[in-house]
């Protein structure tokens, strides 16, 4: 995988009370799904082409072109779940924050099954900029402070 | 001040609602607060979006005042119960137990403002509040509760202002809905919301939930939301069926990579 560092995020204990918290004890308003299927404890970036956005409820899906790294010219596709449309709206996203065809390095929650994909956390587009996911979800606030470089 | 009006629907709505609400034939008095355009001018403007004051470095803290409260007050039985998580017994569970796909929203104290934003509308004799995602609660000024309302998704509300609060008081809420995880709020519960500004753009909701069978005692906590002014609706949704990562078979959690039918192909 082109251009993928591991990052560990801090405050393990505080994600998983976040998760436990909006998971475990929320009323039908806030419940979507645990992030068990996601390793919260380290994020990932990877480089890559966006492949198409889908903006609906109730969580967004980025799926992302990642060039494989000793096949140049052949790629995987990545699937990254996002937060809900109305969450990434309050944090100044619209469908076309990320533009297909768009270069850019996506942050996320690796899956723990290993495959291709995982929970966003951020995309840093080529001009340097960020667009962070659903800074409410478990992890994200946190490891979006997180650089690329950061060990 | 700004006051969202919906002036045809709502009087419509009204027309309909007078004929079936319990406590909505009572006659009320034109002269309250709340009962006319021209008083609505003089009320403190609850316009527009407003959203939880969260820290999103610290939602769990944030989180904590709306659900945590209940936690010290639950019946011992129902205590004891939780002991065993939901996380433990069924860790592939999709959702926690008693969340079905797609059902109403019961309200049973809280309007959202996390993942949905809450607004308010004021036409003569009601206010109504809202969120996106869906939930519609319908507040008769100025009439009495009924004591024996029809049990509903969003309970029966009356409210009145005590100078420049709002009080709503509502029963009848669905036994069925939940407090918290594994914990619904039970017969016979009772809530009342004191809604009022702090500033023109802070509003407080103090809330006072009695809830018979499943609190020892009234729970009492404010919630604080904040204006979000350039706020653009956008409906919400937590829909089991629409969710990717549900196996819509199986109710379990799962990562759906089966990539989208109109996927464009690889860059060249």
């Amino acid at each position: 995988m082109r251009g993928e560092t591991n990052t560990t995020v801090p405050r393990a204990s505080s994600l998983a009370c976040t998760a436990a918290l909006v998971c475990l004890c929320a009323p039908p308003a806030l419940a979507h799904h645990s992030y068990s299927m996601f390793d919260t404890t380290k994020s990932v970036f990877v480089d890559g082409t966006v492949a198409k956005v889908e903006w609906v409820n109730p969580h967004t899906f980025v799926w992302l072109y990642v060039e494989k790294k000793d096949e140049p010219g052949k790629y995987d596709l990545y699937a990254f779940e996002n937060g809900p449309i109305t969450m990434l709206m309050r944090n100044g996203w619209t469908k076309e924050t990320l533009k297909v065809g768009e270069k850019l390095k996506v942050q996320y929650f690796p899956l723990k099954d290993g495959r291709p994909g995982g929970s966003f956390v951020k995309a840093i587009h080529a001009d340097g900029t960020e667009s962070i996911g659903d800074q409410f979800a478990p992890g994200v606030a946190a490891a979006a402070k997180l650089k690329p470089d950061a060990k | 001040m700004t006051v969202a009006r919906v002036v045809s629907t709502s009087l419509a709505l009204a027309g309909v609602i007078c004929t079936s609400t319990a406590g909505a034939d009572e006659p009320s008095d034109a002269s309250l607060p709340g009962m006319t355009y021209e008083s609505i001018e003089r009320l403190p403007d609850f316009s527009g979006w407003w959203a939880l004051d969260l820290d999103p470095n610290d939602v769990a803290k944030s989180l904590g005042i709306v659900f945590a409260a209940y936690t010290p007050l639950l019946k011992p039985e129902i205590a004891e119960r939780l002991k065993a998580p939901a996380a433990q017994t069924n860790p592939d569970a999709a959702q926690p137990p008693g969340l079905g796909p797609c059902s109403p929203m019961i309200f049973t104290g809280f309007n959202d403002g996390f993942e949905s934003s809450v607004e308010f509308l004021f036409t003569p004799g009601r206010v109504t509040i809202t969120n996106e995602l869906g939930m519609l609660r319908r507040v008769f000024l100025n009439r009495p509760l009924p004591a024996d309302a029809d049990e509903s998704a969003m309970g029966t509300s009356v409210g009145h202002w005590e100078g420049s609060t709002l009080v709503v008081e509502t029963t009848g809420i669905d036994h069925n809905g939940f407090l918290q995880s594994r914990v619904k709020i039970g017969r016979g519960a009772r809530i009342v919301e004191r809604i009022s500004l702090e500033d023109k753009d802070t509003l407080e909701i103090a809330r006072r939930v009695v809830a018979p069978d499943a609190l020892t005692g009234p729970s009492e906590t404010t919630l604080v939301l904040l204006r979000d002014r350039d706020h653009v609706f956008h409906e919400a949704s937590h829909c089991e069926q629409d969710d990717r990562s549900i196996n819509h078979a199986t109710g379990k959690q799962q990562f759906d990579l089966t990539p989208p039918a109109d996927l464009p192909p690889p860059p060249h």
